[in-house]
């Protein structure tokens, strides 16, 4: 009786994903699934986001017809197992695992999902938890971490559902003929050493890493933040205005700084930013500054860490995450500058910025031919654009701070640090004609710049200028 | 054994004559980057023609039904609705076979009143109905534009079959010629190079209403008629493309966005959707 029982559940599943949940994907939604061939051939655990009842289907549909029996959508028992109904259709026809939300004490409730790991099985999680809010990527339950530090060989999948939170979102009951996209991540495993919680942040980043730009919807829509970038040989300079303005700037309009660290400003005061990075890993950026042997300012790791902070600034481009972005210098002049000082070696005209400025924005891929001449002056300009790795946007208002080349070697000396090889005087003064040269073309590109002499620099009184041109550009119209 | 029709034979040898300088152009990069994915677009676009023209409309009606609604989905997919209009969305959806019964019958007073009397003045009411949140105009004016474009102009094509014999060929032949050159020379945009672009567009309504003029008559149309046809062909497709780069660019997509990733099936849809009435109108206006 059991084996009939066995077997009639399982040509029902076969005969519902078959005829009915993959053609209906296909025919109705047109489900667009990339990076397919990142799927393992054998157990995982998918990690995905979860908006719609649309989401585990897309996932199961991602693997083979010969594996979809040993693929698993982990449900919630307290809401799929309320009527016969949803138990046939989720526990039978999707061939889900009901787990309890809330665990009674001294139960693991993950247990069976272990069992069914080690069994080969692979499963699909979604760690949200329920399908919460269209659009938005709750925080993700440590489940996850807990799975995946009882089960350390397992690798995880994450995979971005993007469509689906408008084809059926929750509170809907029909569905939408909308396109559904699967962006397939690579599998990767997590140090079980770390704590759940870490794992689980760890996840919802790689997932977070995979989202494309969201389409523009109806309404009122804010316009792209504006953006203050603090420049020039005085470091110290820079940063001081820097801390000052994401401070003052915080009064006006949610601000955020990047400098060494991503700050957040409002009227409440500075503080640390608490979101999740949006850049996903340094490894890469690092890998390939290793590789290619960059130099100056983004020497090695220093090129992973601007790579990071170009990529969180373009993710601020739309303009609901903050109104006013402040950098400590920023990786588009600064790369312009030493472009003048270095690579072009004091030949830059207006032409050579134009170029390097498509380029670096991604507009234009640098010539094969020129490619080695690149790779040899001027690897991180090549980096970024051979590989996409960033494109940098331009600041609206650019503060340069000017100051002479041997009082700037004076102050590098009195700091007390290492000193690079590029901080040398005849160098900081070629690096400051550069600043000066740049901004001179920006200006001409409707960029605002204000000069500063960093060695009569009243911070207080520099900041009020520049508050007042921000303010300014921030309530002119987009043009 | 019914015979390949010289119309469809000339429609399918243009679009293989074209291919090969499409992706030979298409390695040059920058805007020629477009060409082998507009080719293909044509392709497919060939393939619905010959359909329609050739094969029962029981066949080829449905065919029709079933582009249109992928189109629409598609348009649907990469312009969004506020979360609320998910009744006048599905409207619009449903308003396809509504639109395809009137074309059924070759009548076009019954597709206006399905259509532009039903359907456009129905669905800013459907709009309207719920709570009231911003974005009622943005919204209206994606919905409209895409049942515009993709239900009333698209209903066209099955008008066409009404029209003697070759003339949804010649729509093609006539579409593909304007269309190319236009490509070549670069799309009109605000504040964009203007000089090769107009040339583009002057190439096209040449090309367009030259091929018009020798192959109309293979239609049964005068050559005159024909060449007009093609000239307005080609000024329609300059319109589509016009409205296809603007709608892109108020969906924030980059410039190479709109001719390569998603939003490309605009570029390469719109131009040719939009010229559709027009050449039929004409046509039918001469043939009464």
């Amino acid at each position: 009786m059991r084996t009939l029982k066995r077997w009639l559940s399982l040509a029902f599943f076969y005969a519902f994903q078959l005829g009915f949940v993959r053609p209906v994907l296909r025919w109705y939604w047109a489900a667009r699934y990339r990076r397919l061939s990142s799927v393992p051939k054998g157990p995982c655990i998918v990690v995905a986001n979860h908006n719609s009842h649309l989401d585990a289907p897309l996932l199961m549909s991602m693997f083979p017809v010969g594996r979809i029996a040993n693929v698993r959508p982990v449900a919630a028992a307290d809401y799929f197992g309320k009527t016969a109904w949803r138990r046939t259709i989720v526990m039978i026809g999707m061939n889900a695992m009901g787990i309890e939300r809330t665990a009674a004490p001294g139960r693991d409730v993950l247990q069976p999902a272990v069992e069914a790991l080690e069994a080969g099985q692979s499963l699909i999680f979604f760690p949200e938890g329920s399908r919460g809010t269209p659009g938005v990527i709750g925080p993700f339950k440590p489940g996850i971490g807990k799975m995946v530090k009882s089960v350390p060989g397992v690798p995880v999948l994450p995979v971005f559902l993007s469509g689906a939170e408008r084809s059926l979102p929750r509170g809907e009951s029909v569905p939408l003929p909308l396109g559904l996209d699967v962006i397939i991540g690579k599998p990767r495993s997590y140090s079980p050493l770390l704590e759940a919680r870490e794992i689980a942040e760890m996840v919802r980043e790689d997932v977070l890493a995979l989202a494309p730009p969201p389409p523009v919807v109806p309404g009122p829509r804010p316009g792209p933040p504006v953006r203050v970038a603090c420049c020039g040989i005085d470091r110290d300079a820079n940063h001081a205005l820097f801390s000052a303005l994401v401070l003052r700037l915080g009064s006006a309009g949610h601000t955020v700084g990047i400098g060494a660290t991503i700050l957040e400003s409002d009227g409440q005061g500075v503080r640390p930013s608490d979101r999740p990075p949006l850049a996903g890993s340094r490894l890469v950026p690092k890998a390939l500054a290793w590789a290619f042997r960059t130099g100056g300012l983004y020497t090695g790791s220093k090129f992973a860490e601007m790579v990071e902070r170009a990529r969180t600034d373009e993710a601020l481009q739309d303009g609901r995450s903050a109104r006013f972005v402040v950098s400590d210098g920023s990786p588009l002049v600064d790369l312009l500058a030493w472009g003048e000082a270095d690579f072009y070696e004091g030949s830059f005209d207006e032409k050579g910025l134009q170029q390097l400025l498509l380029y670096l924005s991604g507009e234009r891929r640098i010539p094969l031919a020129q490619w080695a001449r690149f790779v040899r002056k001027a690897p991180e300009v090549w980096l970024l654009n051979v590989f996409g790795l960033a494109q940098p946007p331009a600041p609206d208002v650019l503060v340069v701070t000017t100051r002479d080349a041997a009082s700037a070697m004076e102050r590098v000396r009195a700091g007390g640090g290492a000193i690079a090889a590029w901080e040398n005087e005849p160098f900081l003064a070629r690096l400051q004609d550069g600043y000066k040269q740049v901004a001179k073309v920006l200006r001409k590109r409707r960029v605002e710049v204000i000069e500063l002499d960093a060695l009569d620099l009243d911070v207080n009184r520099a900041v009020e200028e520049i508050d007042a041109a921000c303010r300014r550009l921030a309530v002119a119209p987009v043009t | 054994m019914p015979v390949l029709p010289k119309l469809a034979i000339i429609f399918v040898a243009t679009l293989l004559a074209l291919t090969p300088v499409s992706i030979l152009a298409g390695r040059r990069g920058g805007r020629y980057r477009a060409l082998p994915g507009w080719i293909a677009a044509w392709g497919w676009f060939a393939v619905l023609i010959i359909v329609l023209s050739r094969l029962s409309r029981a066949v080829s009606f449905p065919l029709l039904g079933v582009v249109m609604f992928g189109a629409l989905k598609q348009y649907f997919t990469l312009t969004p609705l506020r979360s609320q209009d998910r009744w006048a969305t599905l409207t619009a959806f449903v308003s396809i076979p509504l639109a395809l019964w009137p074309t059924w019958a070759g009548s076009f007073g019954l597709l206006s009143a399905a259509t532009v009397i039903g359907l456009f003045l129905l669905l800013p009411v459907m709009l309207s109905i719920g709570p009231r949140q911003p974005g009622l105009l943005d919204s209206l004016g994606r919905l409209l534009l895409g049942v515009l474009v993709f239900v009333f102009c698209a209903a066209h094509f099955g008008l066409m079959t009404q029209l003697p014999k070759g003339s949804l060929e010649l729509f093609g032949i006539v579409g593909v010629l304007a269309d190319f050159p236009q490509r070549l020379a670069g799309r009109m945009r605000p504040g964009g190079e203007s000089f090769g672009p107009a040339l583009g567009v002057v190439a096209g309504v040449a090309l367009a209403a030259g091929a018009g003029a020798l192959i109309a008559p293979m239609a049964s149309h005068g050559a005159l008629h024909g060449a007009i046809a093609g000239g307005l062909v080609g000024l329609s497709i300059a319109g589509g493309s016009l409205v296809a780069d603007a709608v892109g660019h108020d969906l924030a997509q980059s410039q190479s966005d709109t001719t390569l990733g998603r939003a490309a099936f605009l570029d390469r849809t719109l131009p040719v959707i939009y010229a559709a009435p027009v050449f039929y109108h004409y046509l039918r206006a001469i043939s009464s």
